[in-house]
């Protein structure tokens, strides 16, 4: 069993401000300066995605950069090959920050569950964030993770009921993550003044059915966000408007430093 | 009726039948929406939800007898149903060979077999009081079926419809917006069905409380392959007992058109307790042949997860979906309903493809020798048909599913046909 990043920090008494990444977005050769950079920002968990052609729970941003991510050659192989680098510092810093994976299944039951977790392990993944394996798909997957010593996170919704909202942290490994509002990724539902407390309402509920911490995601885009969801919830997650802010990037340096000006906004 | 259609095994008066797969295959989906290893129910959690309470309406309602009679009423009444089975003669005696009979779902309101089903839905969102229906369309048909309910039962409707599907089938577009129905264009992806189906799952998430999603075919998360195959099954019941009463025995052979599939296994359904004597074909769009662009999923595809259901899918080996092809907007789709997964896997339905160039032909032919034009989908089962026939004995019995008629695709049958 290897030493899980995400264990040890979240044994840690602070608030986690969590970066999702597609790889090689905008352009190849990107991951790793960003990596880098966003560990140097103080981001606390990067998220990676593992771009997929359907990606039926993302907005238009992050279908985007899954098609760019795809077309500039993104594999789940290519990926973990990238991770490793990663670690291991090759071509940058070696890079510590606990990495997540985040993706839909069908990729991975494409490379074999099995040997993806196998390979993930070796490459230094430390979770795994699969929306379209809910609990009622996941068994299979969830033994397998958690025999790895895998990270597995499960998502919670605002129309998720108590008993099922105990029910997933009861499976979640270390977290949950939480959909902020119903919706996409990149969501503008949060900007709605309807909103804030329906999420407060939703998060204290979610923290009464809870015992393992969970953190917040979809539209927190700005500091300000993240600081109203910290207050309710054990962390926030800024995927699309990171995306978004490194999107006219040319070059891999160009993109790390987007994405470390837009992270520092964050803190 | 409804209840009529649920998983019931009826007697099987063959002996030599394998009682015991008919068991097995008339109690699928499992109660996780699972029909062996294909279906369930893929799906972030946010939709989980929606499945589940959609479920619990279903299967209430299957139990009520009132919603079996608003059902049947408007069968019968407002979609004209039975819709007839017709003995094409003129077709038969050309081919020399079996004698075809037509279902004609081509004569249902709205001018296929999708309205059978978004009726049954419809009536479920009625049942569960939401305001709001989406849909997904590929050659529009579901489309407009869906905008045809709608506007029966006065709720919003958006369907969501691929940029390419909506320039091939520019009368369809017309019809739903005639209708009342805002028609979204899709424009990422292959601007196709599958796209148009990934953007309709979207806005369930994004509005989960509000809207009610008719899906329009037997693909997508449990419980849909389920419920719309029952509320297709009809077809096959009618057939039934319509050829029983014009040629006095049971088809030798059943073939129907597969995209998602819900004309065929609502053909089918009814007739899998008599696999070992019905050979059942479903026919798939081989779209510019097999080692071209094609649409044959379960043909060439291999298992994975696609909107929100384990089936065979047309993919790379990094698991990314390929982009289908078709003549026809109703069968360009590289998915397939979980249910035909296991149907082939039991071996209990043959499945077959038929090319784009090979369904034209087919449609010219139906055309000149019944005066019938069919829908550029329906007319792969014709091909297949018309290859098959000549091979039968002539009191041989062949039933083709005429799933819709085609008007809607006159503008490509102009182009590819000259006329």
């Amino acid at each position: 069993m290897f030493q899980n990043r995400i264990t040890t920090l979240l044994q840690q008494d602070k608030k986690l401000l969590i970066a999702y990444y597609m790889p090689e977005f905008p352009i190849a050769g990107a991951t790793l300066p960003v990596l880098e950079t966003l560990e140097e920002s103080g981001a606390d968990i990067v998220e990676l995605g593992m771009p997929y052609s359907d990606p039926i729970g993302d907005g238009p941003v992050i279908q985007e950069t899954a098609h760019t991510a795809i077309r500039n050659g993104v594999t789940i192989k290519s990926l973990l090959a990238l991770i490793r680098r990663a670690r291991q510092g090759e071509g940058c810093r070696p890079i510590n920050v606990p990495i997540l994976l985040m993706g839909y299944c069908n990729p991975v039951i494409a490379y074999g569950v099995d040997a993806f977790m196998r390979d993930a392990v070796a490459a230094g993944v430390d979770g795994l964030l699969i929306p379209d394996f809910p609990p009622e798909e996941a068994a299979d997957f969830l033994r397998k993770a958690k025999s790895c010593g895998l990270t597995v996170v499960f998502l919670v919704s605002p129309v998720t009921p108590p008993e099922r909202i105990a029910l997933i942290d009861s499976l979640s490994t270390d977290f949950s993550y939480c959909l902020a509002v119903n919706g996409t990724t990149g969501t503008a539902k949060l900007s709605e003044a309807s909103s804030e407390d329906m999420v407060e309402e939703y998060l204290h509920r979610v923290r009464q059915h809870t015992r393992k911490k969970f953190v917040v995601g979809f539209g927190i885009k700005d500091k300000a966000r993240v600081e109203s969801m910290w207050a309710l919830a054990d962390g926030a997650v800024v995927g699309t408007a990171l995306l978004q802010h490194i999107a006219s990037a040319s070059t891999p340096e160009a993109c790390a430093r987007l994405a470390g000006e837009f992270w520092r906004t964050l803190q | 009726m409804i209840a009529l259609y649920a998983a019931i095994a009826l007697p099987i008066t063959f002996n030599f039948f394998d009682f015991s797969m008919a068991q097995t295959f008339y109690s699928a989906p499992d109660t996780t929406g699972h029909f062996g290893s294909f279906g369930g129910k893929f799906i972030p959690e946010t939709l989980i939800k929606n499945a589940a309470d959609l479920e619990a309406e279903y299967l209430k309602a299957q139990h009520d007898p009132s919603f079996s009679a608003a059902l049947t009423k408007l069968l019968r009444d407002y979609v004209g149903r039975p819709t007839p089975l017709y003995h094409a003669e003129r077709l038969s005696k050309t081919l020399q060979g079996a004698q075809i009979y037509l279902k004609r779902e081509d004569l249902c309101h709205t001018g296929a077999h999708k309205i059978n089903n978004a009726l049954g839905q419809v009536l479920l969102a009625q049942r569960m009081g939401k305001k709001r229906v989406i849909a997904e369309t590929g050659a529009g048909q579901h489309g407009v079926a869906t905008a045809t309910v709608c506007a029966l039962f006065d709720l919003a409707c958006i369907v969501y419809m691929g940029e390419e599907d909506i320039r091939r089938q520019a009368p369809n577009v017309a019809r739903m917006k005639l209708l009342g129905a805002e028609v979204r264009a899709v424009s990422s992806g292959s601007r196709t069905l599958k796209d148009a189906t990934s953007e309709a799952i979207r806005d369930w998430m994004n509005n989960p409380e509000e809207t009610f999603y008719i899906i329009g075919s037997v693909v997508g998360m449990h419980p849909y392959p389920m419920m719309v195959r029952d509320f297709q099954a009809i077809i096959g019941k009618e057939t039934r007992s319509q050829i029983m009463a014009q040629a006095g025995k049971l088809p030798d052979v059943i073939t129907a058109c597969v995209g998602g599939g819900s004309n065929a296994v609502g053909m089918f359904y009814e007739f899998l307790q008599y696999a070992a004597q019905i050979e059942l074909v479903g026919v798939e769009a081989a779209g510019e042949g097999l080692n071209g662009r094609h649409a044959a999923s379960l043909t060439l595809g291999t298992p994975g997860v696609l909107h929100g259901a384990m089936t065979k899918l047309l993919q790379n080996e990094d698991g990314q979906v390929q982009e289908a092809h078709s003549i026809s907007a109703g069968l360009d789709y590289p998915g397939v309903g979980p249910e035909h997964c296991y149907l082939q896997e039991l071996g209990l339905v043959r499945y077959t493809s038929v090319t784009d160039s090979e369904a034209l032909l087919a449609l010219e032919t139906l055309a000149k020798t019944e005066g019938i034009i069919c829908a550029l989908e329906s007319a792969h089962a014709i091909h297949y048909a018309i290859t098959r026939a000549p091979e039968m004995a002539q009191d041989a019995v062949l039933v083709v599913n005429l799933s819709g008629r085609g008007d809607k695709d006159m503008e490509t049958i102009i182009r590819e046909l000259a006329l």
